[in-house]
């Protein structure tokens, strides 16, 4: 579960469409001439925008939590184990500490984690991938090689067993999330690798590239350059689900135990409120918030995903888009059902 | 054949990696793991003081040969001993291996079946009725609760279903009272043990299914609207046959392929996340076995189990793939043109 959510069955297989594009920013409103044309473009339908305003919220909430929060994280000078109230919004745990303020300051550590691994996912996708995808040859089957090998071995119980090992050595929130961190992109970077590859080697036979190699312009402009501005939904794509999958990895790790508990994250709330049993107590407010705001955060990325799938595949939309009459088939009799399978390979 | 042996080679490659990642890990650790283990167990190394010597080849990272010291393990390795547990002396790697693998598959297997029928079928339905009411609430429905964090999802039902409802069990695999009863090819058959065992398992199962059927309902969907559009299925329509018929008999029966491959793989995947799930109910499975080794750092044992687990999310895309060139021979002509 906490790998990586693979973006939809084929959306590898199939390429931006910039005209595709065009029709979604016609709907734009007064800010039309201050934010740049591909934001308006990624969150252009309204879920998206939904989504992105909720991320936003939830980012700013955390950012300013010593503004907002009533009570210090770790002060425990509250009731014990007491319901919500006027005085603490989201009641206290069994130890007294006020779980709205938790949930403010739970939240710094766990989107750091997740907005550290979204970058460092996909700058390391971007460059493997795009080198196996446009070179080819013996480099693209080894590291076609290693990036399916990566994604064989099983996830969660390989980062918790690196953990073991290692995860007592950081000390302090930023050692901690930052080991944290590296250890989630290093065992959970390769779908990014394997999707960007594909769409390398799609784009990589296009015109637009064999016009640029006859040119004679340099292999790397060409990547960088050419293909890659084609990719841009594609690389937002992957930020998104990687910064997701990187806040699973993190809650779900500091839930079973394997971060380090003395901070307050949202996953170290729930480990508590397991180890404390407070399900047993009928302490339902110790695990209902913390975990809803690891699902509100998860929903608002999903949201934001999705109106980015839809400009990337016009299939996903929904109004039915005229039957692509004769051409479609040429491509390949399972074109978008085998890509995932294709690039299993 | 070429494409299959490529395949073999390619999975006798990650089987390799696992193992090695299992001996260079430990040496991750600063320190050295067995001076760690030493200190901490001392009371069942006072009973057994050979209690650590299969451990050396691997955890006794300061001394010896790097290579002879692998060697050693590959051979331990090769015979399965993985030696004995320490947190739960003196039971060895083995047995307890042995009793957690029949849980974790019976939650892992029946949750993947259940997933399988309910989201493809309902995957089916919604892409055949695209953009009514029923997809626009389902869909994004499916989207949220595949994503939704699985151990929140189980804490939810935990609470709910189990604490304030009362209606199943809260933890453990059966109930410790009841005697298992006669055994019939090697399972035990008592009236009283099957219900017991089912009670127990639905809430984890429920939690599973629903972290789970979100892909296949979504994959299903993707597939069935391309399939929709082929001209096959246009013909059915015209030829008036009912809506039944060609939903399931002609649009679906074709955008089946690249599911029944899933099957197989998502099972290595819910393996993975009983991790999670196991936890939260106490359910005696391999997940929840690692994560009270790590926590306790049993060492032996935590080793045997990622081995375990990482052989097993082998063995279910193994048989994914050869599944797939089975029923589409396209697959083994595509790679082997290359």
């Amino acid at each position: 579960m906490t790998q990586f959510v693979e973006p939809a069955a084929g959306a590898d297989a199939l390429v931006p469409d910039p005209i595709a594009a065009g029709q979604v920013v016609s709907s734009t409103g007064r800010f039309g001439a201050i934010v740049p044309r591909w934001v308006r473009t990624l969150f252009g339908t309204r879920l998206s925008l939904i989504g992105l305003i909720i991320f936003v919220l939830i980012v700013l909430s955390a950012i300013f939590a010593p503004l907002i929060a009533t009570h210090a994280p770790s002060d425990m000078n509250g009731p014990l184990g007491a319901a919500p109230s006027w005085s603490h919004p989201f009641g206290t745990n069994d130890a007294g500490q006020d779980i709205f303020s938790q949930t403010l300051y739970g939240g710094r550590f766990s989107l750091a984690v997740g907005v550290m691994v979204g970058l460092a996912v996909t700058v390391l996708a971007i460059l493997v991938g795009m080198i196996a995808g446009y070179v080819g040859g013996w480099l693209d089957d080894a590291l076609s090689m290693l990036m399916n090998v990566f994604l064989i071995l099983p996830g969660l119980p390989l980062l918790i067993v690196v953990l073991a090992y290692i995860g007592h050595a950081a000390d302090g929130p930023v050692a901690a999330s930052a080991l944290m961190a590296t250890v989630i992109t290093v065992t959970g970077w390769a779908w990014g690798g394997r999707v960007m590859r594909a769409q390398t080697m799609s784009l990589r036979g296009r015109d637009f590239v064999d016009a640029a190699i006859i040119n004679g312009e340099s292999t790397i402009h060409i990547v960088f350059r050419d293909v890659l501005p084609n990719m841009l939904a594609l690389i937002v794509n992957t930020v998104i689900l990687s910064t997701m999958g990187g806040i699973l990895a993190e809650t779900s790790l500091n839930y079973l135990g394997f971060g380090d508990m003395t901070q307050v994250t949202w996953g170290t709330m729930l480990f508590y409120a397991q180890s404390q049993s407070v399900l047993f107590t009928h302490e339902w407010w110790c695990f209902v918030f913390p975990g809803c705001a690891i699902a509100l955060t998860v929903m608002s990325m999903i949201l934001m995903n999705n109106g980015v799938d839809a400009l990337a595949n016009p299939r996903l939309r929904k109004v039915r888009a005229p039957k692509p009459a004769r051409m479609q088939p040429a491509i390949g009799p399972v074109s978008s059902a085998a890509g995932s399978l294709e690039t299993a390979e | 054949m070429k494409y299959l042996a490529r395949r073999f080679g390619f999975y006798l490659l990650a089987f390799w990696v696992a193992v090695t990642l299992n001996f260079l890990l430990p040496r991750l650790e600063p320190g050295n793991p067995l001076q760690y283990l030493q200190i901490r167990y001392q009371a069942q190394l006072q009973q057994n003081p050979h209690l650590l010597d299969p451990l050396k080849p691997v955890f006794d990272t300061q001394h010896g040969n790097i290579l002879i010291q692998y060697v050693q393990y590959l051979v331990n390795l090769a015979h399965l001993n993985f030696g004995v547990s320490f947190s739960q002396y003196p039971a060895s790697v083995n047995t307890i291996i042995a009793s957690a693998l029949p849980w974790s598959l019976f939650l892992a297997g029946s949750s993947a079946i259940l997933a399988f029928l309910l989201g493809t079928t309902l995957g089916v339905v919604v892409a055949w009725w695209r953009g009514k009411p029923f997809d626009l609430t389902v869909t994004p429905l499916t989207m949220f609760t595949q994503s939704f964090p699985a151990f929140f999802g189980a804490m939810l039902i935990l609470y709910f279903v189990g604490v304030e409802a009362g209606w199943f069990p809260l933890n453990h695999a059966y109930d410790y009272g009841v005697q298992p009863g006669p055994y019939i090819f090697g399972l035990p058959w008592s009236w009283n043990f099957i219900t017991s065992v089912f009670s127990h398992a639905a809430m984890p199962v429920a939690a599973l299914l629903i972290s789970s059927l979100g892909g296949w309902l979504l994959g299903m969907r993707s597939v069935m609207i391309n399939t929709l559009s082929e001209d096959y299925v246009t013909m059915a329509e015209a030829k008036g046959l009912s809506t039944l018929r060609v939903m399931f008999m002609y649009a679906a029966r074709n955008a089946l392929l690249p599911q029944v491959t899933s099957l197989a793989i998502t099972l290595g995947y819910a393996l993975t996340s009983l991790v999670l799930i196991e936890t939260v109910f106490s359910y005696p499975g391999l997940g929840y076995q690692l994560v009270n080794a790590v926590l306790a750092r049993d060492y032996p044992l935590m080793q045997a189990l990622f081995f375990i687990i990482a052989v097993a999310m082998l063995i279910a895309n193994l048989i994914a793939d050869l599944t797939y060139s089975l029923l589409d021979p396209r697959v083994g002509v595509r790679s082997g043109a290359r």
